[in-house]
């Protein structure tokens, strides 16, 4: 591999690490006590109770 | 690449790697749903489909994961090389088993929408604003379609037509993927999973990924050896090269070298294959030509030169042996230019 793709690579790994760790840190700490099910329309889990 | 070379290299190795991955990825499957109804936990319940969907899911976030470490462990041992040859259809059936996790969330939560599936998948749930209730699902979409770039451009066509430069840039969009993905399983899966072993999973895989990308980086980049004064670098003590195997310069100027024995002869050669920018210096010699580990590009070590019919040249360099060492010159050779080996007086496994 070409000296400046090691670089990139390093790079994009210096950037892409941090953010991945934090945005699971983040998830963890704003996990609500009760499920919430986003994936079904809103009329549907209003209809289903 | 070889003199019979195919498109597609079909070797008794890669039939018999694919067939062991393909097994591999059945009993993941169907170990993944009979433990799931096994443990499954007092007043959970779930059908069928959705257990796939969880075990789909899963597997394409731990192969990916795998691949993504692949490249750093054959750095640091010779046991991953093996994967690094078929890297390439772990990806390709990474993003089929990924397709297969989407299509089935598709036609699960959103087949019976009143509009269309994918629309309603990206519509229905436009908290962006939240963390706990974050539209997960657009992360995993954007990391689909990457992934299908990936795999769709895997072919060495794409590579011959968009050059290595461009190909290799374009697939470095696959770190992107991963962390869309971590964040796509974190604000998703994670937000309602209850068992821990999620949590542990996506955390060890995020920081190996990553742990070992910024290790073997910043090893690679800190390497460099420094030319004596009369311009020449040591390369290593006579006994210390490997017959058949190289050793890696990293000069400060220019690209790295690959320096090989082959039996009392030496010779230098650019480390960087013309295909991939693979790591020649970590390939071995076959049939008399050094072999590129990725993808078994070959050339003849006297001159760079790709065996005919092929046309690929790299850079060769002078070499010489003296005071029981070997020592290169870092200044290239135009690539294809004839170089005649060094040779060793010593025979092999003796002292010099």
């Amino acid at each position: 591999m070409k000296r400046a793709h090691r670089k990139s690579h390093l790079w994009m790994w210096l950037l892409l690490g941090p953010v991945m760790l934090a945005v699971i840190t983040l998830a963890m700490t704003h996990r609500t006590a009760e499920p919430v099910n986003n994936v079904l329309p809103p009329a549907l889990i209003k209809e289903t109770g | 690449m070889s003199h019979d070379y195919q498109a597609v290299q079909w070797t008794g190795f890669k039939k018999r790697f694919d067939l062991w991955m393909l097994a591999g990825i059945i009993l993941y499957l169907i170990a993944f749903l009979g433990v799931s109804f096994l443990v499954q936990a007092e007043g959970e319940s779930f059908t069928p489909v959705q257990a796939l969907i969880r075990a789909t899911g899963t597997l394409a976030f731990l192969l990916l994961t795998f691949i993504l470490c692949i490249g750093p462990l054959a750095r640091l041992t010779d046991r991953f090389k093996p994967f690094l040859y078929n890297r390439r259809h772990l990806g390709v059936t990474t993003f089929l088993i990924a397709l297969l996790h989407a299509g089935l969330v598709v036609l699960w939560y959103h087949g019976f929408s009143e509009t269309n599936p994918l629309v309603s998948l990206l519509v229905s749930n436009p908290r962006y604003e939240s963390l706990s209730g974050f539209p997960f699902e657009s992360l995993g979409l954007i990391a689909l379609a990457i992934l299908f770039v990936m795999a769709a451009t895997s072919h060495d066509f794409w590579n011959a037509n968009l050059g290595p430069g461009v190909w290799k840039a374009l697939h470095m969009g696959v770190y992107i993927a991963y962390a869309l993905l971590v964040a796509h399983v974190a604000l998703g899966a994670l937000q309602f999973e209850k068992h821990p072993i999620y949590i542990v999973l996506l955390r060890a895989g995020a920081v190996l990924v990553f742990a070992l990308h910024i290790m073997t980086g910043i090893a690679a980049l800190r390497a460099r050896d420094t030319a004596n004064p009369d311009g020449w670098i040591k390369v290593a003590d006579i006994a210390d090269l490997q017959d058949a195997r190289a050793a890696i310069i990293r000069p400060k100027q220019g690209e790295a070298i690959a320096v090989f024995r082959d039996g009392n002869r030496v010779y230098a050669v650019s480390n960087v294959c013309r295909h991939q920018g693979g790591p020649l210096g970590e390939g071995r010699i076959i049939d008399g030509c050094i072999t590129c580990p990725w993808h078994g590009f070959q050339y003849r070590m006297e001159d760079g030169q790709s065996p005919a019919p092929f046309t690929e040249k790299i850079a060769t360099y002078r070499t010489q042996v003296r005071d029981g060492a070997v020592y290169v010159d870092p200044k290239p050779n135009p690539p294809g230019t004839p170089q005649p080996p060094s040779m060793i007086d010593t025979p092999i496994g003796e002292p010099a």
